[in-house]
């Protein structure tokens, strides 16, 4: 993880250090059993969220898995990386301003599927893929990248309603 | 341009009519004459019928296309967008060597170009007297040609029959066309013999977007047009004589008086004898029904309409599709729900929408699509004459057909499934099958670097054989 040397934010250094006390409380969590189960958008069937070979899961995704909360939501600096990758892999269907044109809109009032509203249900389509063009992008990038990826749109979102 | 505009428009208003005639007997099909009468997704056809699709085989790299030899061999030969063209046998298995290469012919690299994800090795079709001549067809982008649009006739060695190896692919090659392409979009791609025997060639408007060259509409080009040529000659072909503009745009003797404006109307020099048909966008896959010879064409539409076109066996062609004057059966731009403009040319028998069928329009959950690909024309599993098409973008499967009772054109979603179609054609039973890659534009890392495709074939949905994987579906 690229570490800066000041945060932009009091609430992404806070945030910073709570991390590390974060995760201690989900590990054992996790040990009960407790977690979100990911299902995929095209038909509901289970998804495994197990990491890929050489995959490790970060704390941010890790704290995702066990709370559907995404710890990037007000983090600027995942935001950030974040627009990168959203420029890189998803842009080209669904727009620079994530209203869709190929692709659905990921900003408007309603998605085409509603879970969309939810982190947890934004990240199924991105990690299990929907249908046609839209596949899984599990051998493209991390789980990790896809929550930056989701930050940043929802950061989009709030931006348009601003205005 | 603007003569030939005007020529296209007078003509277009005489010919609606015409082709009207043309379907036949009373309850046999006609064209649409107006927007109302193309079919939109929520019909149902005759017999509501049921489908699965049965994996026949899988791990092709980018597959886009496939075809049978009909020679009673049973094998299926799939097209791989990199270049290459692998053999299914009868029993599904998929052999190790392929049957063409056009990767590894050429000592200075790769012959097919395939830098964009619209490029590569698109289609291949076997002469209808494969048996005895050999022949097969290949259409691709050419590297050599900076990207245009090779269909090469390759000879097989009959004591090769499952390979042609570099040395007899580099021997036999006789190309039939070389169509230079402005932009790396939009070649069309698919090439079919249909029952006359002569190889109908499909050609997009040759790229970019909103047709910036008017390529559709203009019958100097070969872009954005259905060809028909007869490669059964001695030169890389010749024009079927009986082609719509063969007689129109022959030279002749000048005679100034004489002549009825009728008479003048009918001299169109400059045109290319070759067209079939004009007005089309990107035909990328289209098919012809084996029971009727009528002619199906899945023309993929731009930001918001799909199209299907239909024409008869009897048809002489000529048809203007519209584009880019219409995009299907809607104005091209669309603007708005409510414009207004003249419906060029033939309508289509059926269209359907993207998620946002005009600009801001309250976005689609269900019924829509956004790359039409068609497959082929059902006359099994209690269908006659429906034409299959999945879209590349959504997974749907749609069919067309004619409803006899009602006099209309249907069109009923079949499937939703989680495929990215690609291409189809038939089995030697007249089956249809389908191809699915994982290659959308942005999601590209090369041609051959993506999750291997798989070959799909159309059935009964009670006629799933016991254990056989079907693609996954989803409740609509």
């Amino acid at each position: 993880m690229r570490q800066r040397a000041r945060p932009r934010s009091t609430a992404t250094y806070v945030g910073r250090l709570l991390l590390p006390v974060t995760i201690i409380v989900v590990a054992s969590a996790t040990a009960s059993g407790a977690g979100i189960q990911f299902r995929s958008a095209f038909d509901d069937s289970p998804l495994d969220v197990s990491p890929k070979a050489g995959e490790t899961l970060s704390p941010a995704v890790q704290i995702f898995h066990q709370t559907g909360r995404n710890p990037y939501r007000d983090d600027d600096q995942a935001i950030a990386g974040g627009k990168r990758l959203y420029m890189m892999w998803c842009q080209g269907c669904h727009n620079p301003d994530a209203n869709g044109r190929i692709g659905p809109s990921l900003i408007g009032d309603s998605y085409l599927y509603d879970r969309v509203a939810t982190d947890v249900g934004m990240f199924e389509i991105i990690y299990g893929g929907a249908a046609g063009a839209m596949q899984s992008f599990k051998p493209r990038m991390s789980q990790d990248e896809m929550l930056r990826i989701i930050a940043y749109v929802r950061s989009l979102k709030q931006s348009a309603a601003a205005r | 341009m603007t003569t030939r505009l005007m020529l296209a428009r007078s003509l277009a208003g005489v010919a609606i009519g015409a082709w009207a005639l043309l379907a036949g007997p009373a309850g046999a099909q006609t064209i649409p004459q107006t927007p109302a009468e193309v079919a939109r997704p929520g019909g149902m056809l005759p017999g509501d019928p049921k489908i699965a699709l049965v994996k026949v085989a899988d791990g092709f790299n980018d597959p886009v296309g496939v075809a049978s030899a009909f020679d009673g061999s049973g094998r299926l030969f799939v097209v791989e967008r990199v270049g290459r063209v692998k053999i299914v046998d009868r029993d599904g298995s998929v052999q190790a060597e392929p049957f063409l290469d056009l990767t590894k012919s050429n000592p200075l690299g790769t012959e097919v170009q395939t830098v964009f994800v619209e490029q590569g090795l698109w289609a291949i079709a076997f002469h209808p007297k494969f048996k005895e001549n050999g022949y097969v067809f290949a259409s691709f982008a050419s590297v050599p040609f900076n990207g245009a649009n090779l269909i090469v006739r390759f000879t097989v060695d009959p004591a090769s029959p499952n390979q042609i190896t570099s040395e007899q692919l580099n021997k036999s090659a006789k190309v039939i066309m070389n169509i230079p392409q402005p932009y790396y979009n939009h070649y069309g791609g698919k090439i079919l013999f249909g029952p006359d025997g002569y190889l109908y060639v499909g050609k997009g408007d040759a790229g970019w977007e909103g047709d910036p060259l008017d390529a559709g509409q203009n019958l100097g080009k070969l872009w954005g047009k259905m060809l028909r040529i007869n490669v059964d000659s001695h030169g890389a072909y010749a024009i079927p004589k009986d082609n719509p503009f063969v007689v129109a745009s022959q030279d002749r003797m000048m005679s100034l008086f004489g002549i009825t404006e009728e008479g003048f109307s009918k001299i169109k020099l400059g045109l290319r004898p070759e067209i079939w048909a004009y007005g089309l966008r990107n035909p990328w896959q289209f098919a012809f029904d084996q029971k009727t010879g009528d002619l199906w064409i899945g023309d993929v539409g731009q930001n918001h309409w799909e199209e299907i076109d239909w024409q008869p066996r009897s048809s002489r062609g000529g048809e203007n599709y519209g584009w880019k004057h219409n995009q299907a059966s809607h104005c091209h731009p669309t603007l708005s729900a409510n414009d207004k403009c003249a419906i060029v040319g033939v309508l289509p028998v059926a269209e359907y929408p993207h998620q946002e069928p005009y600009p801001g329009a309250p976005r689609l959950k269900d019924g829509w699509g956004c790359s039409v690909t068609g497959l082929g024309v059902a006359n099994y599993a209690g269908m006659t004459g429906v034409f299959i098409a999945g879209d590349w973008c959504s997974g749907r499967v749609w069919g067309v057909g004619w409803d006899k009772a009602n006099d209309k054109w249907q069109m009923q979603e079949l499937l939703h499934t989680a495929l990215q179609f690609t291409g189809g054609n038939y089995d030697e039973d007249g089956s249809i099958l389908a191809v699915n890659c994982y290659c959308f534009y942005t999601d590209d890392k090369g041609a051959t670097n993506n999750p291997p495709g798989a070959l799909w074939r159309i059935v009964a949905a009670d006629q799933v054989p016991a254990g056989a994987e079907t693609a996954k579906t989803r409740s609509r």
